[in-house]
């Protein structure tokens, strides 16, 4: 998939900003609060139909405007071109996701369609943060990867919330007949949620040794693990899973009731990185963290590609920052071998890391919005 | 700009209470309402009247209705010993629309949805229960929505009709994901109800 050009109307510090981009590498530079994260937050919109950054469409919508709109040119490997829009109204609250002017109703069927991977500072979470932020980690990969997953992920959340309601009620929380329906939904999806959690780690890890034998230059070996409420035997059966998940339930039952929160399930399980059969959480030194986590985009990328037939556009903001000139043209060098890549940093245009790659680079500067190619100085 | 006055702020004000009306739609619809003549003007707010004060819910299967019980009720055509449960009248019309079912139905009026404090009791769940009693049922075909509320209130009832010792399906899942009965093409429609799976 390659984005050639996009348009952004009222979006953050973008009154009406419009960009045309390279197929391989887009440099995004300017200083800080310019407008550079805004530009990665627009082309998540494009393909994920939301932000990345925030579950709130109303807050990239500039001051004293009612409306945003981002208008975005996509050309997929086989050559299919599509013009993706998003509309957000504030007053009307409402949202549009078009494709070639065809209004998308059920958003998520979209999401797949153009594969992202992305990479910011917060996501050091990854490997070194709580269950929650693996989870989502494991939930945006998969949610691209497969349609079936997204949809039993959306109904499992909503499951837990009308599950919360009914455990947080006193009137409700001991009622059998009541819960129970949900009880049968939870382990019904719940149990593919685990099941194809599970294969994803097992289809996975084969990107993750490859890319971090390549990245690291290190013979250590990385291993991932799912780690669930109870034990599971190899190659386990959805069954075997729903059997677990009831088991845990009638376990747990006073316990929810007391707490008045669903504590069974796959929103409470985690994944966990290893290096030489340590836990990386808490054996592994700072850059062996940002080796890992930069492994991990890279598996995600070859992963993502091979599931959706598709090439994902890699989204990069602000990871130059805490590498070294060695280490940051090496990724660069790697990144070259990618189909198309939007870096954001504050780091010049004209530095001598980014000189050598000539024009394979396409570079922008970013000021308070508006954006300047910055090619034409470094082309010969 | 318009100088507005109180009672059309107050028609705008009605508007905006219906449900996907925004602001500047009732504004539109108030303006609108103002252009009409006399007598439209005055139909239009007699029926608003008429369906709050003729419309009842039929006592058999809750549907709204004008005569009690309502006709499909009340017709010799049907096949009394076979209900359909829906959630809304609407998805009630849609099923009609299919000239595929001949049985009775049953209006629930929603789904269970313990976020919005839908309990059982709030649903006509006593009412189907006492239908039972008067009229000799066989099957039961459970045709809520396609989600996750429809197909909890589905496994509800399925529990508490499994001891009847009656026949008790469901809609196949030919509907598409997320949309719902009463916006779902005839043919689809049909298609689900023959494909209806037992519970
Ligand atoms: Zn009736």
């Amino acid at each position: 998939m390659v984005l050639s050009e996009i348009q952004l109307s009222n979006f953050r510090n973008h009154t009406d900003s419009k960009l045309t981009f390279s197929p391989k590498i887009n440099l995004i530079s300017g200083d800080n609060g310019q407008g550079k994260t805004s530009l990665i937050e627009a082309i998540s919109y494009c393909c994920l139909t939301k932000s990345i950054f925030t579950n709130h469409d109303y807050e990239p919508l500039q001051f004293n405007k009612t409306w945003f709109s981002i208008f975005s040119t996509l050309t997929s490997d086989i050559g299919f071109t599509y013009k993706n829009q998003i509309r957000y109204n504030y007053e009307k609250k409402e949202k549009n996701f078009l494709i070639n002017n065809l209004n998308i109703s059920n958003m998520s069927s979209a999401v797949g369609r153009f594969p992202v991977v992305f990479l910011y500072p917060e996501l050091s979470s990854i490997t070194m943060g709580g269950p929650a932020e693996r989870r989502k980690f494991l939930d945006i990969l998969l949610s691209q990867s497969s349609k079936s997953y997204l949809e039993d992920l959306l109904d499992y959340k909503r499951i837990i919330k009308q599950r919360n309601a009914i455990l947080s009620n006193p009137e409700t929380k001991f009622n059998k007949e009541l819960i129970e329906p949900w009880n049968e939904l939870l382990i019904k999806r719940g149990s593919k949620i685990i099941h194809h959690r599970i294969n994803f780690v097992n289809d996975f890890k084969p990107h993750l040794t490859k890319n971090y034998s390549e990245i690291s230059g290190f013979k250590e070996e990385i291993d991932m693990e799912y780690k669930t409420q109870f034990e599971l035997s190899k190659n386990t059966s959805i069954s075997e899973i729903e059997t677990s998940l009831n088991k845990e339930l009638i376990k747990e039952k006073f316990k929810e009731a007391q707490r008045g929160v669903s504590l069974v399930g796959p929103h409470r399980d985690d994944l966990v990185f290893k290096l030489n059969g340590h836990p990386v959480i808490q054996f592994a030194s700072q850059g062996q963290h940002k080796t890992i986590l930069i492994t991990l985009k890279f598996a995600e990328y070859s992963f993502l590609q091979e599931a959706c037939h598709e090439t994902p556009i890699v989204l990069l903001d602000d990871i130059f920052s805490e590498l070294d000139n060695l280490r940051t043209e090496r990724l660069l060098v790697k990144l070259l071998t990618l189909g198309q890549t939007f870096i954001t940093t504050t780091i010049s245009t004209e530095s001598k890391t980014f000189e050598k790659f000539g024009s394979a680079i396409e570079k922008f500067i970013i000021k308070e919005g508006s954006s300047f190619l910055a090619t034409s100085v470094y082309k010969e | 700009m318009i100088y507005t006055s109180e009672s059309f702020e107050q028609l705008v004000e009605h508007f905006t209470k219906l449900p996907g009306i925004g602001r500047k739609t009732a504004q539109r619809l108030a303006l609108f309402i103002l252009k009409m003549n006399h007598e439209e003007v005055n139909q239009f707010a007699t029926s608003l009247i008429n369906v709050k004060e003729k419309i009842r819910y039929c006592s058999s299967c809750c549907n709204i209705t004008e005569q009690n019980p309502c006709p499909v009720c009340s017709s010799t055509k049907r096949i009394n010993s076979l209900i359909c449960v829906v959630e809304e009248p609407n998805d009630l019309l849609a099923i009609e629309r299919t000239n595929d079912y001949n049985g009775l139905y049953h209006v629930l009026g929603g789904a269970l949805s313990p976020l919005d404090n839908i309990t059982p009791e709030q649903l006509k769940i006593k009412e189907l229960l006492r239908r039972f009693e008067n009229q000799d049922i066989e099957e039961i075909i459970l045709a809520l929505n396609p989600t996750i509320e429809g197909e909890t209130t589905s496994l509800y009832l399925a529990r508490l009709l499994k001891p009847l010792g009656i026949k008790i399906s469901r809609i196949a899942r030919g509907i598409p994901i997320g949309a719902s009965l009463e916006f779902t093409d005839d043919a689809t429609l049909s298609r689900a109800l023959e494909g209806r799976v037992a519970l």
